[in-house]
């Protein structure tokens, strides 16, 4: 099962610097997406998260547990930070080590999870090599792979896909896609949109310290009743297929395209009803509907223009 | 493993799988990150070699003590053992320079604290780890060479009693600990501090040589020897003189444990304040 988040009136300040502002939420998903321009105050959620920082109001709480207080929780939450220095005359497998022992672990035990870490985030190879001379990429897997090795059951990874090859990007996506199917609760940040939307409908959108929207992406969509909604018609007669629709009060906008027409409309439901009429009736030679706006750039668009 | 198909968002529990390793008591985190930080400090060639260097004075003393059986210099004594005391004690200055100097501020500096802060480790647990391998690289400087020393004088020389070797052991310990506790104590707080581990080392040696011309000149002036306790070396020479050698030393044992338990305090102090931001409301 996920692991609950709840916030409550969750604010945090630096001085005269409000990174989170007034955050209440409660989200239990496998996989969440942590949205958010930089700034947005993602990094700074995530390290309330871990309990690295006190919140200056309000409160967190992991599955009920304040992650400040609560050594045993920390225990089983693997964190991943935004930055890629660590100690630099290490090698990985002794980095991993290190850190796995804080948990309790016993040498040899800590020696092997972190040996399966490293092969599971593919730096195997170079496992015993200083980390001063890994490449930007290894360091970010490396970082994957500390927070793997104890085996957590809640991983919080922030920025994990920055910096990586393609190659890397897949990879990693597989391996915390897998993390999710085994029961493990994964929260990515990001704030490049199409990386999200490859790992999870879920999302929690943060815009200059403010929660913006939560929870599955086409669920938010519908709930933004004030902004148009896209369809993409496919068909033969498009010219005489906007004739048709303009005369709707809901529709806002045509707009067409090789392939057809593309129409804004205020209400979509009435919307697709009408176009599944006319499709069926077989006379504009209707072929396909894209509902265009049930994608996290647009949701992200229309919460933060 | 099934995998989900990243279209759909379908998500398959498995179930979770625990950590089947041995799981220790969290009351040895301390010694872990002790033993990781003396580790890190083995690394460095000219930390062995400082290691390794400060045995010598010990085969030196031992041949004094190998000649005293035949020569009319009196047998071993508290001097042999004074002596030696003052030698490694100035060699722990270069030890506990390259334990603790990448302490604290490389962590901090480089953000791999958070590393540490979101595994369950307390902040207080963090800290004592950190100063337990100041001072057992310290107290293992000061304290082993003097041990084998009076085992040495206890196996050669006629006559030698089984209790000075033990005040002399008790004394070498007690000793090692509190000037490990004072030096580890300013060198972690100039590491956090200074952020850069040359810079905190540099300072610290610095600190060390200006602080015993310092309790000299106010000595002096003062004319009250007990301010020598105001250096390392005085404090340590002090109390050691005065638990080993007994009678009339200067500093003596109350002034030089003030003068160690005081930087101890300021050591940990300027951590402690330095560090605030991760204290706050955790264990």
């Amino acid at each position: 099962m996920s692991w609950t988040v709840r916030a409550r009136g969750l604010a945090k300040w630096y001085g005269q610097v409000m990174a989170l502002n007034d955050l209440s939420f409660e989200l239990s998903a496998p996989l969440v997406g942590l949205l958010g321009q930089n700034g947005a105050g993602k990094s700074t959620l995530l390290r309330l998260m871990t309990g690295l920082l006190a919140p200056s109001q309000g409160e967190i709480r992991l599955e009920g547990g304040d992650p400040r207080r609560d050594r045993a929780l920390r225990g089983r939450l693997g964190y991943c930070p935004e930055f890629d220095r660590f100690y630099e005359d290490l090698t990985p497998v002794q980095f991993v080590e290190a850190l796995t022992r804080l948990h309790g672990g016993a040498a040899e035990a800590a020696r092997r999870a972190a040996e399966e870490a490293l092969e599971r985030v593919g730096l195997q190879e170079h496992a015993r090599r200083p980390i001063r001379v890994l490449s930007h990429g290894m360091r970010q897997r490396l970082k994957v792979a500390q927070a793997l090795a104890h085996r957590p059951r809640f991983l919080l990874l922030d920025e994990p896909l920055a910096g990586l090859d393609p190659l890397g990007r897949i990879e990693l996506t597989r391996l915390f896609r897998e993390e999710a199917a085994a029961g493990c609760t994964v929260w990515i940040s990001s704030h490049v949109l199409h990386e999200l939307k490859a790992l999870t409908d879920t999302v929690l959108l943060l815009h200059r310290g403010r929660l913006l929207a939560e929870g599955s992406v086409r669920r938010i969509r519908d709930l933004i009743d004030a902004h148009p909604h896209r369809i993409a018609v496919g068909c033969e007669r498009a010219r005489e297929l906007g004739a048709i629709l303009a005369r709707f009060e809901h529709v806002r906008r045509i707009e067409f395209t090789g392939a057809g027409l593309v129409v804004e409309t205020v209400r979509p439901d009435d919307c697709y009803e009408e176009l599944g009429r006319l499709g069926a009736e077989g006379d504009l030679g209707i072929h396909s509907l894209d509902a265009l706006d049930d994608n996290l750039e647009a949701v992200f668009r229309y919460l933060t223009r | 493993m099934a995998e989900p198909a990243a279209g759909e968002g379908r998500i398959l529990d498995q179930g979770y799988r625990p950590f089947l390793g041995r799981r220790r008591s969290p009351a040895r985190v301390p010694w872990v990150i002790a033993a990781e930080e003396l580790r890190q400090a083995w690394k460095e060639k000219h930390f062995r070699r400082v290691v390794w260097a400060g045995a010598l004075p010990l085969l030196f003393f031992c041949v004094i003590v190998f000649l005293k059986r035949f020569m009319p210099l009196g047998g071993f004594g508290g001097d042999e053992a004074l002596a030696l005391f003052r030698v490694q004690q100035f060699w722990s200055v270069f030890v506990v320079y390259y334990v603790g100097r990448n302490a604290i501020g490389e962590e901090l500096r480089t953000g791999a604290l958070d590393l540490v802060f979101s595994r369950p480790v307390g902040f207080y647990a963090y800290l004592a780890g950190k100063g337990l391998a100041s001072i057992a690289a310290v107290a293992a400087t000061i304290a082993a060479p003097l041990w084998c020393l009076g085992l040495f004088d206890l196996v050669w020389t006629p006559g030698s009693e089984g209790l000075r070797f033990a005040r002399l052991a008790g004394g070498a310990a007690l000793c090692g600990v509190l000037v490990g506790m004072a030096q580890g104590a300013v060198v972690l707080a100039l590491s956090a501090l200074a952020g850069r581990g040359t810079a905190a080392g540099v300072a610290w040696v610095l600190m060390y040589f200006l602080l015993g011309g310092v309790a000299q000149g106010v000595s002096h002036a003062s004319g009250s020897p007990e301010a020598l306790a105001l250096s390392f070396s005085g404090a340590g020479e002090g109390l050691f003189a005065s638990l080993v050698q007994g009678g009339f030393a200067r500093p003596g044992a109350p002034a030089a444990l003030a003068g160690l338990l005081g930087w101890s305090a300021v050591g940990a102090g300027a951590v402690l304040l330095r560090l605030r931001r991760y204290r706050r409301g955790m264990p």
